[in-house]
């Protein structure tokens, strides 16, 4: 009789595991109002091009996961100490190699002048060009870092909202800013029409990854598994889809 | 009567008052201070609380957002609180987001004691939850100034302090002038009023008359001392007349001619006067507190307090005395009177300095009763002692002798060589006088040259007497041989002596043994001066012979004079049973002289001893040599008399013995005879001296039996072995005579107390049968034989050992 209830045991726990991966909770990843890459509305629901194609990759895959949002400086510490599994999307900077590994590329942008359609911008060709004019950038961007690395003057803004209109409606010739970004900014705010973009011809456009922590528990087979996935959504047309939905 | 400031009521009252209020300012503050210290910590908890509230949100979101430039703002906001000086936040990520810290509050005194009391938790560490937070919980820490915190508590408490100090020191000082006012100043007013009254004698106006306690009490004071003032001048004044009588009194103690001396009735001196001090030689100091027996040569310290027992309060007693100062006696004659004062009784004596009439006195006594030129008695005297000497004889029957001495042919001496010489010849002669005359002897000079000898008691018999006063006049007579040496002058001056034995009859008075001694003296002159003569003529031949006798006896003892012979005793068989040594003198002028006439004088003269001796150690020395030459077997012992002076001899047990160990006669060969009379006196020493010869066997027997004071008692107890019947009783003795009667109950008790009766002077058939008839049978006496020398015993002995060997 016990005998019994001993392998009746045993069969329920060796079950046990199995069903657990069956019922798989959700991968947490996270992501900041970036867009259009990535998106937080004022309830804190995120979307935008990146997610939509992190969480597209994912599902090819089978791995379900879900966004959620905090201060950027917040989500890179957290990554720093292996306390999420990752965030979408970051650029690939020598610092951040000890603790993150970098997926394939997700998206891509190009740093660019976002100045006023009616600015002449044909003498504005190279980075250093921008010297020549009024430049604003947001402030603690990596971008407005590397203006005042290059040692280009340059007016921080407080955010791009504040950003765009000071281009459109005051004295300030360029932002210095991601195209993509700048263009779906303006769309929410109504004034695609106003402004125009001039990329630099020493700039190269950035790549954007999907970045996980490495201190994170299974992230580099996770980080396979995204690559698989991402690899079968550029291939199966669902990956130009989403960049389509958006622009 | 000034007081000190510190002694003064008020100052007192607002001391006490100070302390008081010190010690409840003390408590109240210290409870103030413990309300104050939890109430602080309770308003630092809160504010703290409220300070982080108010920026707890602000730091959340400054860490969700991680935002440095927020932290900073935050913490730099906290530490511009005064009891804040570091502020920091720490992120979930436990790293340092911002932190802010100034410089701390000073370390003071205040802040040290404040810090000591006031414990507070400095370091204040906050949670901080915050949204999505993955590692631990943000936290913001605040340190806390604790030397401002504690100094600020401390300030409070030392001003709380301060201030109540303040406030007991201020009601202390309105106390004091309070008490000041209405008690010191007017109790000083009320002191001084008091010292006023004892140095004024007018009325003075009351120091305070308020109507309270203080008024009632002045004013009852006030009537109070006027009474006791009145009283008191009544006093006064008694007391000056008292010391002015005391004064008087004094006066007349002090210069009395005699001293004065106020005793308790134990003799302790209370009080003296200067001439007690002066006639004692000592200070006052020294006198008064010791006994007067002290001084006193006549009475202890008992027998003067038995005095004053004796001594009337009304009557005066008087009493003589010699007081010894410290320098001088002096005899005084003291009047005493008992005093009582205060209950106490007292003796006072007034005593008078009575040295020059003490010797006056004493001149008077020797002008009545001495010859003042040699200080001998005078005639008065003499006379005096020899009445008393004449009463004495009643109760103790001695004789005494009075010797009237006159010098011969004194009265040329004082002639040719004058008085002086004389005076002083005479002044010898009674030196010489008193040097020789025995002790309790007076002699008196009555006059010119002639003296007189009292010798009171000098014998129990007339003879004695008369022997020894005649042995006296001749030692004067002898002394005065030797020639004076006056002035130069080698003078010889004989005496002549007359004697006067008394009393001779009842009705002798001492003026008629005095004229008896004078008639004496005439007939000592007339037989040729420097002799002496007694009144009676008997006397004069009785005494010389006694003196001759004695004088013989020295002669005799040194020329072997003193010679044993025997008288045999027999039994009934004619047989010698024993034989009794008997005393001989032969004297080489006087021929045979018997004991009788000089054993008695021996015995006055103390010569018995010797002669004692000589008989007990002739006797053994022949019955030695007899037993040498043989003795009849009939023979039983030698009998020699003992005198009693000579058995009473320490040694003579002991010289005894010795003479028997050296002539090795055996003890029961020896019959000691001995008086009655000797056993009377000294029953018990003579009862053991017997006992101790009679352990060598020698035997004891009673001689001259009956006629002394036969006592039955040394019969029965005394080792006796033989009664010896006195001759009187034997002399013609016959079965119808009285003595029989006598003889009869001698013999009669010797049977009962198995004693042998020896018959003494036997001389007839007659006697001889009638002692056998009555019982005796051993006979000494001419009947058989008369006393013999040794030599003619010796061949009875012979004889009769030869005829029993016939």
């Amino acid at each position: 009789m016990s005998l019994c209830i001993q392998r009746f045991f045993i069969v329920i726990l060796s079950l046990l595991p199995f069903s657990a991966l069956a019922e798989q909770t959700p991968i947490e990843l996270f992501a900041f109002d970036y867009p259009p890459y990535t998106i937080v509305n004022e309830q804190s629901q995120v979307s935008g091009i990146d997610v939509d194609v992190v969480t597209a990759a994912f599902s090819s895959v089978g791995v379900s996961i879900v966004f959620k949002t905090a201060p950027w400086k917040r989500i890179l510490k957290n990554l720093e100490h292996g306390y999420i599994a990752g965030y979408t999307s970051c650029a690939r900077r020598p610092e951040r190699e000890p603790y993150i590994l970098f997926s394939d590329k997700v998206s891509e942008a190009n740093q660019v002048a976002v100045v006023a359609t009616k600015t002449d911008v044909r003498k504005l060709t190279n980075l250093m060009d921008l010297q020549h004019y009024k430049v604003t950038a947001i402030d603690g961007w990596a971008i407005q870092k590397e203006l005042t690395k290059k040692g280009i003057k340059h007016i921080k803004a407080p955010d791009m909202d504040s950003a765009i209109r000071s281009v459109v409606f005051r004295d300030i010739d360029a932002l210095y800013i991601g195209e993509l970004t700048a263009l779906y900014r303006a769309q929410q705010l109504g004034l695609e029409d106003k402004i125009k973009t001039k990329r630099f011809a020493d700039k190269q456009s950035a790549t954007f990854y999907l970045c996980l922590s490495k201190l994170y528990p299974g992230n580099p087979e996770l980080l396979q598994q995204f690559n698989t996935g991402l690899k079968r959504i550029k291939k199966s047309g669902e990956f130009d889809a989403i960049y389509n939905k958006y622009l | 009567m000034a007081l000190n400031f510190r002694h003064k009521i008020a100052f007192k009252q607002a001391r006490s008052v100070l302390l008081i209020s010190l010690l409840l300012g003390l408590i109240s503050a210290g409870g103030q201070i413990f309300l104050d210290y939890k109430q602080e910590q309770l308003h630092l908890v809160s504010g703290l609380d409220r300070i982080i509230l108010l920026h707890k949100a602000t730091a959340v979101r400054a860490i969700y957002n991680l935002d440095v430039t927020q932290a900073k703002e935050v913490t730099n906001t906290l530490i511009s609180y005064p009891e804040i000086y570091r502020a920091r936040l720490i992120d979930d990520f436990s790293e340092v987001l911002a932190e802010h810290s100034r410089e701390q509050a000073e370390q003071t005194m205040l802040s040290l004691v404040g810090e000591y009391f006031f414990k507070v938790n400095t370091l204040i560490e906050t949670d901080l939850r915050v949204e999505e937070q993955k590692g631990q919980a943000a936290k913001l820490i605040i340190d806390l100034d604790a030397a401002y915190i504690a100094s600020n508590f401390a300030l409070r408490a030392v001003t709380s302090l301060s201030l109540g100090l303040l406030h007991n020191i201020i009601l202390a000082c309105i106390f004091l002038m309070l008490f000041y006012r209405y008690l010191s100043k007017p109790m000083m007013d009320i002191a001084k009023w008091v010292n006023q009254l004892r140095n004024s004698d007018g009325e003075t106006s009351l120091p305070y008359t308020e109507p309270d306690e203080m008024g009632d009490l002045v004013s009852s004071f006030a009537s109070l001392w006027q009474e006791r003032k009145v009283v008191a001048d009544q006093l006064n004044d008694t007391i000056q007349n008292l010391s002015k009588s005391e004064y008087f009194s004094r006066s007349l103690m002090e210069n009395a001619g005699d001293a004065m001396f106020l005793c308790l009735l134990d003799s302790t001196i209370v009080q003296t006067n200067n001439q007690a001090v002066e006639t004692l030689g000592v200070t006052r100091d020294t006198l008064e507190g010791r006994k007067l027996a002290d001084f006193s040569q006549n009475y202890s310290c008992v027998g003067l307090q038995n005095l004053f027992i004796s001594i009337d309060a009304k009557q005066a007693s008087t009493f003589e005395d010699v007081q010894m100062g410290k320098h001088r006696r002096f005899p005084i004659e003291a009047r005493c009177i008992k005093l009582t004062l205060q209950d106490t009784g007292y003796i006072l004596i007034l005593a008078r300095d009575i040295t020059v009439r003490k010797e006056a006195e004493r001149q008077i006594y020797n002008l009545a009763f001495f010859d003042t030129l040699t200080g001998l008695a005078n005639r008065r005297l003499f006379l005096d002692r020899l009445t008393s000497s004449l009463e004495l004889h009643q109760t103790n029957h001695n004789y005494g002798a009075v010797l009237y001495l006159d010098l011969d042919r004194f009265k040329t001496i004082n002639d040719s060589l004058g008085h002086g010489i004389g005076d002083k010849l005479l002044c010898e002669i009674s030196q010489r006088l008193v040097r020789i005359l025995p002790g309790e002897s007076t002699c008196a000079r009555f006059g010119g040259d002639e003296f007189v000898v009292l010798l009171p008691e000098t014998g129990n018999s007339l003879e004695i007497c008369a022997e020894i006063t005649a042995g006296v006049a001749l030692k004067i007579l002898d002394e005065m041989t030797v020639s004076f040496d006056i002035d130069g002058h080698l003078l010889y001056c004989t005496t002549s002596v007359g004697i006067a034995v008394f009393p001779t009859t009842e009705s002798d008075g001492a003026l008629e043994i005095l004229r008896h001694a004078d008639t004496a003296l005439y007939r000592a002159k007339a037989l040729g001066r420097n002799g002496f003569q007694f009144f009676d003529p008997e006397m004069q031949s009785s005494a010389q012979e006694r003196l001759e006798i004695e004088k013989g006896l020295h002669q005799a003892l040194d020329n072997n004079e003193l010679e044993l012979w025997y008288q045999p005793q027999v039994g009934v068989e004619q047989q010698i049973i024993g034989a009794e040594a008997l005393l001989r003198w032969l004297h080489p002028e006087k021929g045979i002289i018997l004991p009788g006439d000089f054993i008695s004088i021996a015995e006055d003269s103390g010569q018995i001893i010797e002669i004692g001796n000589r008989v007990l150690s002739q006797g053994l020395q022949q019955l030695s040599m007899w037993v040498e030459q043989g003795l009849p077997k009939s023979f039983r012992r030698l009998a020699i008399n003992i005198s009693p002076l000579q058995f009473m001899q320490v040694d003579f047990v002991d010289r005894v013995f010795r003479l028997m160990d050296e002539t090795q006669v055996p003890g029961h060969m020896l019959e000691l005879e001995i008086t009655e009379n000797m056993l009377l006196n000294n029953f018990d020493i003579a009862s053991n001296k017997m006992k101790s010869l009679k352990q060598r066997g020698i035997s004891f027997a009673i001689d001259d039996f009956g006629t002394g004071y036969s006592s039955l008692k040394y019969l029965r107890h005394l080792p006796l072995d033989v009664l010896k019947i006195d001759r009187s009783f034997v002399k013609d003795l016959t079965p119808s005579s009285q003595e029989a009667a006598i003889v009869q109950v001698i013999i009669a008790t010797a049977d009962r107390l198995d004693l042998a009766v020896i018959a003494e002077g036997v001389e007839t058939l007659e006697e001889r049968e009638t002692l056998l008839e009555l019982g005796c049978y051993i006979f000494q006496g001419y009947l058989y034989s008369k006393p013999v020398p040794a030599a003619e015993l010796s061949c009875l002995f012979q004889r009769e050992v030869n005829a029993v060997e016939v």
